[in-house]
C-alpha cells in the first residue's frame, strides 16, 4: 500500500518549508527565499545535474553529503543546508572549474552585462584565478545556422541548448561531440541549425556561447530599455519582452507565460524586428518591407505625399460618394490590428459608412459564425487533453509555439494524438493514429471515422486505424480538437462541415480553433467579420472578402477600405488586382505592398511595437501590446486614424485615445480590454472566464537571462511600481510517470 | 582711543601680501602648468602597430554619469581589422556640452583606449562642433592627438594622459599601488607609477607636485603642511629658488 | 616485475609481498630494486607505500587502510620511477576518460593534468602543491576514504586519488621537481 501524501516538510537552512512530494529541492528552496546558484537547471526542462553548481548538503544515512539541488526530489523530513562551508566550497570550486576554460572577453561578448556566469562569479565565485595554463581554444565564432553563432570557447557545457533541441523542440541539429574538457556543442554535419526555434537556445544560454546574428554587437544590455508585450506574428499570442536602444528596436525575448508560451518563441516572432524600421528605411511604397511614413494621395495617376488633412478629406470624399451609391463600400483586412483599432474600424464601417461588408480574413480562414460557436478550449486544455485530434495545417509552420506546447504534452504518457493528416506535419511522429486526408475530403473522412459502417471505398481508409481512432475519441470526453484551415485551395466549407460533424458526434469534445494571422480572433470579436457585430453578435450577412472582391469586379461595390496589404495576402491575386483596379481604394497600412499600386489614398499607420492596445489569441486570451518605439514620420495609431476619418465623414466615435477605445470596446462587448491594458505585464484573461488577470511569475534571471524580471514595466498604473508582486499560483511540477506514487497534477 | 591704530592695523594684511611674489599670470598668453591628473579633452589611443585600442564595448557609455558618450560596435572586418579581437568601435562620439570630465570612462575602459589629455581650453561656436567623433578623438599615427582649430594646445598637455590611474589602480586595490598596469600609450612613452597615498612616491618622475605645496605662500598658517613651515622650510625654499635661478641661467 | 601476468590467488590468505615477490607470482622486482610505492587495485585507487606490503589481499583489509582492491590489478613502482610522472600519466588517462558531462570531472581532470604536466616538465611552483590538493578537494570533498564526490559518477573521485597520494607520500619529490624546474629522474 502506498500512501500518497499531499505535502512534505523539508528543512532548508534550519527553516521548515512545506512542499509537494516530488518537487525539486531547488524550487522548494527558492520559494522559501533561499536561492541556490545554478546554470544547467531550467524550470521548463528536465533537470540533468550537469553543472554541479547547485550542490548543497543533504543529511542522509551516511551523514551529510553533497547533492545537486536541481536533481533532488524532496522527501519528508529532508534536512538541507545550502550555506555550510562545505557547500560553499563545493560551489566556489565548481565556479572556478567553469571559469578555468572560459575566456575573459566579456567586454566584446553580447552576454556581458546580463550574463549568469558573470553574476554568479560576482556572488559566489573566487576573486582571482589560479589557472595559469593556456585556456582551451577554438575558432570563434562559427555560424551553425542562419541566425545563430556558436563560440565554443565560451561554452560551459550546461547542455541547455542541446536539451532544448532534443527535449522541447524535438530537433537533433545540435548535440555534444567529443569528451573530457574538449567536449563541444557541435552542429549536425549534415544539417545546419535551421530549426524554427533556434533563437530559444540563444536566450537560455547562460553564457555568450550562442549569440544571435541579428543582435550581434547591436547594443549592450545596460542601454536596453524594455516593455512586455505580446507577439502578433501568429495567433498563439506569445508573451515577450521588447527591448530597444535609443529609439531602435534591438531584441525580443520570450517571457515565461504559464498559460501560453512557457518562455519560448519561434524565430519568426523573435527576429522580425526589421519590419518595424522598414528594413533600415526602405521607402518604395510598393515594397512590402518598406514603411509608409506620410499620407499619400493619388494625383494624376501617381501617389504623392499629402498632409493628413488632405488625405483624410480625399478618403472621406471617396468613401462618402461610394456609400451613397447602393451597396457601395466595404472593409477588408484588420487581422494585424489591436482589438481597440479593430473595434474602431468596425464602428467606422457599420455606424459611419453604414456597411455590413467587413471581413478581417483574406479568404484564407474559416467562417467565424460556425467555428467560433463551437465549445472552446484553451492551450492548457489541449495540453491536458486525453486525446488531441488535429485537423489543421502543420502547427510547427503556422503556430510554432502551439506545436511546442502540444509536443510537450504528447511526449508524456497518457496523451494520444489522432491526426487527420492533410499533409506532412511535425506532429506526425507523435501520432497514435494517423488518418490520411486528401484535399476536399475532410468532411467525408470525418463522417467515415465516426460512422460504424464500412467506409466509402474511394477514401482508401484503413479500417483498423478508423477503429482505433473511434475508440480513442469515445464520446469526446477529454478530447480537444485543434482545427484550422487545412488547405487554401479547397473550399472552407469542407473543414467547417467536418468540424460541425465532430461537434455533433462528440458532444463533450472541445475545440481550439487555430485561425491564421496574428490577431484575427480579436478582429472578429471586435466586429470585423461579415455577419458578426462587435462581441460576436449575429447580424444580417455581409460580404466576406471573396464576395467583396467579386462585387468590386462586377461593379456592384464601388469602394473598399483596406486595412493592411490585401493583394499580397489574398489567394486569388490577379482577381484582387482586377477588383481594386475598378474600385476607389483607401488603404490604411503601416507597410508598403502591391495593394498600394491601386490605392487612391494611403493613410500611414503605426505597427506592432509602436502602438498600445490589447490582442486576443486563438484561445480567446486577451493580453496587452505595449509600444516601445515611436512610429516613423507622420504615421498614426489606427484608433486615431479611424476617429479622424469618422470625423471627416461627419461622425464622432468618441475615441480619442486607446484608453477610451478600450473602455468603449469593453463596455460594448464585455470582453476584457481596459483592465488588461492597464496591467500590461499580466498573463491576460480569457474572455468569459471569471478569473482575474494573473500577474506573471517573477523570472529566474538564470533561466531567462536578459529580461529584467524584477521590474514592473509596461503601461498603466502598475508601471514602475516596485512594490512586491502579487502572489502567483504555484502548482507542483509534473511528476515522473514511472515513479510509483505518481499522481496526476496540473501542468505548470 | 585705539581707533587710530586700528585704521593702520587694517592694512596689516595688505602690507604682508605686498612683499609676497605675484601669483597672477597673464592668461591666456601665459598659462600655469597643469597638474598631471588634470582631466581634459579625451583621446582615443592606438597600439604601437596602429590598431585602435577601442573595442566598442560601450562600458564608457554605460558608466558615463552625464550620458555624453555614444558608442556602437561592429564586427571587425577579417581582412582589415580595426582593433584586435572580434569587435571594434564603429561609432564613437562624445558630446562636450554634456561631458563633466569625471574620468569615469577612463576608469571603466578595459583596454585603456580612452584617456584624458590636459586640454580643457576649447570652446565652440556651434553645437555640432561640440560633438567629437572618432575622427577627432583618435590619435594620429605618431600617437598625438588631433589639434582642432578651436583648441589651445600647449606644451605637455598631450603627455601623460592617463597618469592618475596609476595612483589609484583598478578597484582601488592597494596591492597594485605603484605598478604600471598597461602598455605604453603610443607616442607618450611609459610613465613611472605614482605612489598613491602610501608615501612611496617619485614626484620628479611623475610630474606630480601637490597644489598645497605650490601655493604654500598663500595659505592660512593652519593649512600649511608641517614640513613646509618653520626656518627649515625657509632654507629649503631659498635653496630651491637658487637652484631654479641657476637652471634659468 | 620479473613475471608480470594475471594470477589467481586466494583472498586474505596471501599478502601483497607474496604477490610481488613469490616466484610463483610476480617473482620480484627487476634488478632487486626496492619498491617505492604500489597501487593496490587499479589506477583509481590511492597508493600504498612499502610499509603496507604485508597487508593481506582482501577487500576489507585494503579498504581499512584507505584504499581499495577492486580490480586487483597491482601496479608496482620501484625507485627508478618518477612518481610525479606516474601520477601525471594516471591523471592524463582520466582526463581523456572523462565523458565531459559534469563540471568538476571535466574541468578538474584537465586542470590537474596540465598542472602535473607543468610540474613534471618544468614550470612547477611551490604553490602548485597546495593548488593541486585544493583542486582534488573540490572533486572529492574532504579527500576522505571512501571518497565523497561532487561529480555525477565515481570517475570523479578516482582522478584525485593518485595525485593526492603522491603529494602526501612523496612531497619531497615534488619539491625536487620545482627546484630543478624539471624531472630529477631524467
Amino acid at each position: 500500500m502506498t500512501e500518497t501524501r499531499t505535502s512534505v516538510t523539508v528543512t532548508v537552512n534550519g527553516r521548515a518549508v512545506e512542499a509537494a512530494p516530488g518537487e525539486l529541492l531547488i524550487d522548494v528552496a527558492e520559494r522559501a527565499g533561499t536561492y541556490i546558484p545554478r546554470f544547467c537547471y531550467h524550470p521548463r526542462m528536465e533537470p540533468v545535474g550537469m553543472c554541479r553548481m547547485c550542490l548543497v548538503e543533504v543529511e542522509g544515512p551516511r551523514g551529510a553529503t553533497l547533492q545537486p539541488a536541481c536533481y533532488q526530489h524532496v522527501n519528508d523530513g529532508m534536512v538541507v543546508t545550502t550555506d555550510s562551508p562545505k557547500a560553499k566550497k563545493a560551489q566556489e570550486g565548481v565556479l572556478e572549474f567553469l571559469l578555468a576554460n572560459h575566456p575573459l572577453d566579456c567586454p566584446v561578448c553580447d552576454k556581458g552585462g546580463e550574463c549568469p556566469l558573470q553574476d554568479q562569479t560576482l556572488t559566489h565565485g573566487p576573486g582571482e584565478t589560479r589557472f595559469v595554463e593556456e585556456k582551451r581554444h577554438f575558432v570563434k565564432p562559427i555560424e551553425i545556422g542562419p541566425l545563430v553563432l556558436l563560440d565554443r570557447e565560451r561554452c560551459i557545457q550546461c547542455a541547455r541548448c542541446t536539451r532544448f533541441a532534443a527535449e522541447v523542440a524535438g530537433d537533433t541539429e545540435i548535440a555534444f561531440a567529443g569528451r573530457g574538457d574538449l567536449i563541444e556543442v557541435a552542429p549536425s554535419p549534415e544539417h545546419p541549425f535551421t530549426s524554427v526555434f533556434s533563437g530559444n537556445t540563444v536566450q537560455i544560454c547562460p553564457v555568450g556561447a550562442l549569440t544571435a546574428k541579428p543582435y550581434r554587437f547591436a547594443a549592450r544590455p545596460w542601454d536596453l530599455d524594455q516593455v512586455e508585450s505580446t507577439c502578433t506574428q501568429c495567433a498563439v499570442g506569445c508573451r515577450l519582452a521588447v527591448q530597444s536602444s535609443g529609439d531602435r528596436l534591438t531584441r525580443v525575448l520570450g517571457v515565461d507565460s504559464d498559460p501560453v508560451n512557457h518562455g519560448w518563441l519561434c524565430d519568426k516572432g523573435r527576429f522580425t524586428l526589421d519590419a518595424v524600421d522598414g528594413h533600415g528605411g526602405l521607402s518604395d511604397p510598393l515594397d512590402p518591407r518598406a514603411r509608409i511614413t506620410s499620407p499619400l494621395v493619388r494625383r494624376d495617376g501617381t501617389l504623392v505625399e499629402a498632409t493628413w488633412g488632405e488625405a483624410l478629406a480625399r478618403a472621406a470624399e471617396l468613401l462618402r460618394a461610394a456609400g451613397e451609391a447602393d451597396g457601395g463600400v466595404g472593409v477588408i483586412g484588420g487581422a494585424a490590428l489591436t482589438n481597440e483599432s479593430a473595434y474602431a474600424w468596425a464602428r467606422v464601417a457599420r455606424e459611419v459608412l453604414g456597411t455590413e461588408h467587413v471581413d478581417a480574413q483574406y479568404g484564407d480562414g474559416l467562417d467565424p459564425r460556425r467555428v467560433l460557436a463551437l465549445p472552446g478550449a484553451t492551450i492548457d486544455d489541449a495540453c491536458a487533453a486525453r486525446v488531441v485530434l488535429t485537423l489543421c495545417g502543420d502547427p510547427r509552420e503556422e503556430l510554432p509555439v502551439l506545436f511546442l506546447r502540444l509536443r510537450g504534452a504528447l511526449v508524456r504518457p497518457g496523451h494520444d494524438l489522432v491526426e487527420l493528416a492533410v499533409g506532412p506535419s511535425a506532429l506526425h511522429p507523435l501520432a497514435t493514429v494517423s488518418i490520411p486526408v486528401r484535399p476536399g475530403e475532410a468532411h467525408r473522412v470525418v463522417d467515415a471515422l465516426l460512422d460504424e459502417g464500412r467506409a466509402p471505398a474511394d477514401l482508401a481508409l484503413d479500417d483498423d486505424a478508423r477503429e482505433r481512432a473511434r475508440r480513442l475519441l469515445g464520446d469526446g470526453e477529454g478530447v480537444v480538437v485543434v482545427a484550422g484551415r487545412t488547405n487554401l485551395a479547397e473550399d472552407p466549407s469542407v473543414v467547417e462541415r467536418a468540424l460541425t460533424r465532430l461537434a455533433d458526434a462528440l458532444p463533450r469534445a472541445r475545440f481550439l480553433v487555430a485561425l491564421r494571422r496574428g490577431n484575427v480572433r480579436g478582429a472578429i470579436d471586435a466586429g470585423l467579420a461579415p455577419g458578426l457585430r462587435p462581441g460576436r453578435v449575429l447580424a444580417a450577412g455581409g460580404r466576406d472578402t471573396r464576395a467583396q472582391l467579386a462585387a468590386l469586379r462586377e461593379g456592384v461595390q464601388r469602394a473598399v477600405l483596406v486595412l493592411g496589404d490585401l493583394v499580397g495576402n489574398v489567394i486569388d491575386r490577379p482577381g484582387a488586382e482586377a477588383a481594386l483596379e475598378r474600385a476607389d481604394v483607401v488603404v490604411v497600412t503601416g507597410h508598403g505592398g502591391a495593394t498600394l499600386a491601386h490605392a487612391d489614398v494611403v493613410l500611414p499607420a503605426a505597427v506592432q511595437h509602436e502602438r498600445a492596445g490589447t490582442v486576443t489569441n486563438l484561445e480567446g486570451r486577451v493580453t496587452a501590446v505595449v509600444p516601445k518605439v515611436v512610429a516613423p514620420g507622420a504615421a498614426w495609431p489606427d484608433v486615431a486614424i479611424a476617429a479622424e476619418l469618422a470625423r471627416a465623414l461627419g461622425a464622432d466615435l468618441a475615441m480619442d485615445s486607446v484608453v477610451e477605445a478600450a473602455r468603449a470596446y469593453e463596455s460594448a462587448t464585455g470582453y476584457p480590454a481596459l483592465s488588461v491594458l492597464l496591467d500590461s505585464t499580466s498573463e491576460g484573461r480569457v474572455a468569459g472566464s471569471p478569473s482575474a488577470p494573473v500577474a506573471r511569475r517573477p523570472l529566474d534571471p538564470m533561466a531567462f537571462p536578459g529580461i529584467r524580471s524584477a521590474e514592473w514595466v509596461g503601461l498603466g498604473e502598475s508601471a514602475g511600481d516596485r512594490s512586491p508582486p502579487p502572489r502567483w499560483p504555484t502548482s507542483p511540477r509534473p511528476r515522473c510517470p514511472r515513479c510509483p506514487d505518481a499522481t496526476p497534477t496540473a501542468s505548470r | 582711543m585705539a581707533r587710530g591704530t586700528d585704521f593702520f592695523g587694517g592694512f596689516k594684511l595688505t602690507f604682508k601680501h605686498l612683499a609676497r611674489p605675484r601669483v597672477t599670470v597673464g592668461y591666456p598668453g601665459e598659462k600655469r602648468p597643469k597638474q598631471p591628473r588634470q582631466h581634459g579633452r579625451h583621446v582615443l589611443n592606438r597600439f604601437e602597430d596602429g590598431m585602435e585600442k577601442c573595442i566598442g564595448c560601450e562600458l564608457c557609455a554605460g558608466v558615463c554619469p552625464a550620458n555624453c558618450i555614444y558608442v556602437r560596435g561592429l564586427d571587425n572586418p577579417p581582412d582589415h581589422p580595426v582593433s584586435p579581437g572580434e569587435r571594434y568601435g564603429y561609432v564613437y562620439e562624445i558630446n562636450y556640452l554634456r561631458c563633466i570630465h569625471c574620468d569615469m570612462c577612463v576608469e571603466a575602459c578595459p583596454t585603456q583606449a580612452i584617456t584624458e589629455s590636459k586640454l580643457f581650453e576649447f570652446s565652440f561656436t556651434n553645437r555640432s562642433d561640440a560633438i567629437y567623433t572618432k575622427a577627432e578623438l583618435l590619435v594620429d599615427d605618431d600617437g598625438n592627438p588631433k589639434r582642432l582649430p578651436w583648441e589651445d594646445w600647449r606644451e605637455g598637455e598631450a603627455a601623460m594622459t592617463g597618469g592618475w590611474m596609476r595612483a589609484t589602480s583598478p578597484a582601488g586595490d592597494a596591492a597594485f599601488e605603484g605598478v604600471v598596469q598597461w602598455s605604453g600609450e603610443l607616442g607618450y612613452g611609459q610613465r613611472a607609477p605614482e605612489g598613491g597615498q602610501s608615501g612611496r612616491r617619485d614626484d620628479a618622475a611623475t610630474g606630480t607636485k601637490s597644489l598645497r605645496r605650490a601655493f604654500v605662500r598663500h595659505l592660512q598658517p593652519v593649512d600649511v603642511p608641517a614640513d613646509l613651515s618653520g626656518p627649515r622650510a625657509a632654507i629649503d625654499r631659498l635653496r630651491e629658488r637658487l637652484a631654479s635661478r641657476r637652471r634659468g641661467a | 616485475m620479473n613475471r608480470p601476468g594475471v594470477y589467481e590467488v586466494e583472498m586474505v590468505k596471501n599478502t601483497f609481498r607474496d604477490l610481488i615477490y613469490d616466484p610463483a607470482f610476480g617473482g620480484g622486482v627487476p634488478g632487486d630494486r626496492p619498491v617505492k610505492a604500489f597501487i593496490p587495485g587499479g589506477v583509481s585507487a590511492p597508493w600504498f607505500g612499502p610499509d603496507q606490503l604485508d597487508l593481506p589481499l582482501g577487500q576489507d583489509e585494503v579498504g581499512g587502510q584507505g584504499s581499495m582492491l577492486r580490480s586487483g590489478s597491482v601496479v608496482v613502482l620501484d625507485d627508478t620511477t618518477c612518481l610525479v610522472r606516474a601520477a601525471w600519466r594516471i591523471t592524463k588517462f582520466f582526463s581523456r576518460e572523462s565523458c565531459g558531462q559534469c563540471t568538476p570531472c571535466r574541468e578538474g581532470s584537465g586542470w590537474i593534468e596540465r598542472a602535473m604536466y607543468r610540474l613534471e616538465h618544468g614550470g612547477g611552483r611551490v604553490e602548485d602543491l597546495e593548488l593541486l590538493l585544493d583542486l582534488c578537494d573540490n572533486i572529492a570533498p574532504g579527500l576522505t576514504w571512501p571518497p565523497q564526490q561532487t561529480t555525477i559518477c565515481v570517475l570523479g573521485p578516482s582522478i584525485p586519488s593518485s595525485v593526492h597520494a603522491a603529494i602526501e607520500m612523496f612531497k619531497g619529490e615534488f619539491l625536487a621537481h620545482v627546484d630543478k624546474q624539471g624531472c630529477p629522474f631524467d
